[in-house]
């Protein structure tokens, strides 16, 4: 690896750590400026101020909270996500246990994605205007402008409470993947769709392509090869950012079909006021977030030829 | 929704209004109409269903469907998240004593008519006021092998009513039995229970008292929270946060339950357990909100049970603050300008106005008079004789109480009609059980719901009403008398006339809370569940349920 990669590499790294941290303190922060007092939500409801207090020392809730701040960053260095006030089991169990729910759903969702955009995007730019050019156009519309809970809703009505072609809850084998998965993906295809068409289509009025033209190299390799390696830049960087959004819409999406994953466990820890589940399950969201997208950086630099030699040079 | 829809919506409210100013609809109806235009998301199922079902009540018998869980496996979704650790008598939680029923027996066993029948106990007798005595069954052994004694009655009776209990960290049971009790075992399978004074609630507040091992609860707090060891039909094979599942218990006094396994899952979202049942992937659902019900009877396979809840929601008013506290002719101002009847409506279901401080099905309850049926004009003038205007705010939970958003915002809109300034504040629950009993106590009415687990009256009133602790904030030195006299008489007529006058006090005298609706409880069931019944105490018993086909 060149020097200025390995810079380029530790700088982001860097920036890395530190976005991570910010959430860490923001995440902290909101949890107790929000109402609702943990310690209360777990005893009968007018329970005396000595037992509730009782319970706010055995959580830890009452100590100020500078110091709670310390002991939380303490066990997030030592990979210690601490304690679930309701559970009573480590957080990083709880995640553990449910974060392969999500993350299969999340890779099936992006890869079936990807599946339906990429030849469809290309499809459509290399005849603009033409009969599936406007059906694309209209697919990507349709996919950003209805929310994916309505999706979601409709679908279940539809495919399993009307026809009960597709389990309406669990994740209980491969039928159940079809409803969540393009519940998610709707919105992720119509992105990508525009993104690749758009990107497809400039790289198409290159240069070399007409050069690759002009020396007969024949349509689909021009498209596949050609094209396809510039346009996929940008389709890289739609990619990265929109990890974040099939994270957060996952949370809605395991709602809707009581997926055991991390957004169900997280409103329930929502709800009940479980601060560390919910900043564990933030954390390591978080940082596959920011991980991805450094792999995005990387994967940038690996495509793009000038980003490269920018990087060496 | 979309512009289009909000036009429509605006429109059609624009309508319903004008038809109610000329008279051509009631309030009632409006306040319906007015609801579904808020339910309009949910439209495409109830114009996708076809056919039409009634709703019924008491068991179920029809055939057919699907059924989640096989033919010996039923699978039960909650809507209440499994929040509470195993010890039956260190929660409120309703959940915990809904899946306990199975788990546990009591000495007496309240029926879906909220009737007591025997139970572990064949039968029972009053010594004297203080003391009464239980014949146990032969043969009830615990789910880990140890048999039923009259030792094991005597340490659950002690420790659940606070003879014996941790007096620094009291357990919540000992709350509601208020009156503590000794065992003295006369046999084997003889016990006598001796209260501190008498109490009249004994045998209701006994079939809420799961009976333990007494080894067990030798070894103390944390095996109790652990695991259950009951004698109950169904023992606990499988324990997951999130799914529960209950094995059948072979030798259960009653004979094995028809069912070997019930499955209970919690899923927060009640339209998402409305459709697993739909889709044959659950066989009873709890929580059917009643904008469901409709769905469930056009739907095919599955039907729904209601019943009127032995729960009030109320208007609660904190009586140790002003402008409520000190002035009674406030408070009756206040419960004339509520539109009691719409907000019923709203709620939808078997929901009823509510007629007295103590719940439909609560033991002694009488209708009260006056009605306090809406009148403006008569608010207007208890507002003027209560010292005129006054601001205040009302404090509600939103999407914990049915409706609670929507009869809260009718609520603003009736005080104000009559001269009050109600500024509402609606919080999601944890933050609304902070405003209710947190620091500062802030707020000056809240809307809240209290549902009894025994129709004894004495449950609800001793924890809302009797000071010192009352969470109304209520120092009332008649009302104190009267829960207390309820409390410790065990004359069934003596009681009768005693929670007569009492609720007479809180109706028209002391008003420290406007009751405002008896709620629906409805549960949703495929057509093949047999034998499921609604308890209006909220529980359900999973021995003699079978899915049939």
């Amino acid at each position: 690896m060149s020097p200025g990669a390995r810079r380029f590499l530790l700088r982001r790294a860097g920036q890395a750590a530190f976005v991570i941290f910010g959430v860490a303190c923001v995440t902290f922060l909101v949890l107790r400026l929000v109402p609702g007092d943990p310690a209360r939500l777990m005893v009968p409801p007018g329970s005396s101020e000595e037992t509730v207090q009782q319970i706010r020392e055995r959580l830890g809730t009452d100590d100020p909270l500078l110091s709670q701040f310390w002991s939380y960053l303490q066990g997030l260095v030592q990979g210690d996500l601490g304690q679930s006030f309701r559970h009573e089991r480590p957080v990083l169990e709880l995640v553990l246990e449910a974060i392969p729910a999500t993350l299969s759903l999340a890779v099936t969702t992006l890869l079936f994605a990807l599946l339906v955009a990429v030849p469809l995007g290309i499809a459509a730019a290399a005849r603009p205007g033409g009969l599936l050019d406007r059906f694309t156009l209209v697919v990507s519309m349709v996919g950003q402008s209805l929310p994916n809970f309505w999706i979601g809703v409709m679908l279940v009505l539809l495919f399993a409470v009307e026809r009960q072609w597709f389990p309406a809850i669990g994740n209980e084998g491969a039928k159940a993947y079809v409803l969540p998965t393009i519940t998610l993906s709707a919105v992720l295809i119509a992105a990508l769709l525009r993104t690749i068409r758009q990107s497809m289509m400039e790289a198409l009025h290159e240069d070399y392509v007409r050069t690759a033209r002009a020396k007969g190299v024949p349509q689909r390799r021009i498209l596949l090869v050609h094209a396809l390696k510039n346009a996929s830049l940008p389709l890289v960087t739609v990619l990265g950012l929109q990890i974040g959004f099939v994270f957060g819409a996952a949370f809605v999406v395991e709602l809707i079909f009581n997926w055991p994953g991390v957004g169900l466990l997280t409103l329930q820890a929502i709800e009940t006021r479980d601060f560390p589940v919910v900043q564990g399950v933030v954390m390591v969201v978080a940082t596959v977030f920011v991980l991805a997208n450094l792999l995005v950086d990387v994967a940038y630099a690996y495509l793009n030829p000038r980003v490269r030699l920018g990087l060496e040079g | 929704m979309d512009a289009a829809q909000d036009d429509r919506a605006r429109e059609a409210l624009e309508v319903a209004d004008r038809k109610l100013r000329r008279g051509e609809i009631s309030r009632r109806d409006f306040a319906r109409l007015t609801s579904m235009l808020g339910i309009v998301a949910v439209a495409p199922t109830a114009l996708a269903a076809c056919g039409s079902k009634a709703t019924g009540g008491g068991t179920t018998a029809a055939a057919g469907g699907g059924g989640g869980g096989g033919k010996d496996s039923l699978r039960f979704l909650v809507g209440e998240s499994f929040w509470a650790n195993w010890h039956p008598y260190n929660h409120t939680a309703q959940i915990g004593f809904k899946i306990q029923r199975n788990l546990f027996d009591r000495l007496v066993e309240v029926q879906p008519d909220m009737s007591l029948e025997p139970g572990l106990a064949e039968s029972w007798r009053q010594i004297d006021a203080r003391t009464w005595e239980f014949k146990l069954r032969r043969g009830v052994t615990f789910h880990e092998g140890q048999p039923l004694t009259a030792e094991d009655v005597k340490a659950s009776v002690e420790l659940a009513s606070g003879f014996d209990g941790d007096k620094r960290e009291p357990l919540a049971m000992a709350a509601t039995w208020g009156v503590p009790h000794k065992g003295e075992v006369v046999d084997e399978l003889t016990v006598r229970l001796i209260g501190a004074k008498p109490f009249g609630p004994l045998l209701n507040t006994l079939a809420i008292t799961d009976i333990l091992s007494a080894e067990d609860i030798a070894r103390g707090r944390t095996t109790l929270e652990r695991r259950p060891n009951g004698t109950g039909a169904f023992k606990l094979a499988d324990d997951k946060p999130n799914v529960k599942t209950l094995e059948r218990f072979d030798d259960h006094y009653r004979g094995p339950a028809r069912l070997r396994t019930v499955t209970w899952e919690f899923i927060q979202d009640s339209q998402t357990r409305l459709n697993a049942l739909l889709a044959g992937q659950a066989d009873v659902i709890d929580r059917v909100e009643p904008d469901q019900l409709s769905l469930i009877e056009r739907g095919d396979g599955a039907q729904a049970i209601s019943v009127t809840a032995p729960e009030i929601q109320s208007m609660w008013f904190r009586m140790d603050k002003d402008p409520f506290g000190s002035n009674a002719g406030l408070r009756r101002a206040f419960a004339w300008s509520l539109d009691r009847e719409s907000m019923a409506g709203l709620v939808g279901g078997k929901a009823a106005t509510a007629d007295s401080h103590l719940a439909s099905g609560i033991e002694f309850r009488a209708p009260q008079q006056p009605a306090y049926a809406f009148d403006p004009e008569r608010a207007r003038a208890e507002l003027a004789r209560a010292g005129g205007p006054v601001s205040f705010e009302l404090g509600s939970s939103t999407g914990f109480y049915p409706k609670s958003k929507e009869i809260c915002e009718l609520a603003q809109q009736n005080l104000e009609e009559v001269g009050f300034t109600c500024r509402l504040t609606l919080l999601e629950l944890a933050a609304w059980i902070d405003m209710l009993f947190g620091r500062g106590r802030p707020g000056e009415v809240f809307y809240g719901g209290w549902g009894n687990l025994t129709k004894d009256p004495d449950f609800a009133l001793a924890t809302l009403l009797r000071s010192p602790g009352a969470w109304t904030g209520a120092n009332d030195r008649t009302s104190d008398a009267l829960i207390d006299a309820g409390k410790t008489e065990t004359d069934a007529a003596a009681r009768e006339r005693t929670y007569g006058r009492l609720q007479e006090h809180l109706w028209s005298e002391l008003v420290p809370a406007v009751p405002i609706v008896y709620s629906d409880l409805s549960n949703g069931l495929r057509d093949n569940v047999r034998g499921y019944e609604v308890y209006p105490t909220f529980v359900q018993d999973f021995w003699p349920v079978e899915i049939s086909g």
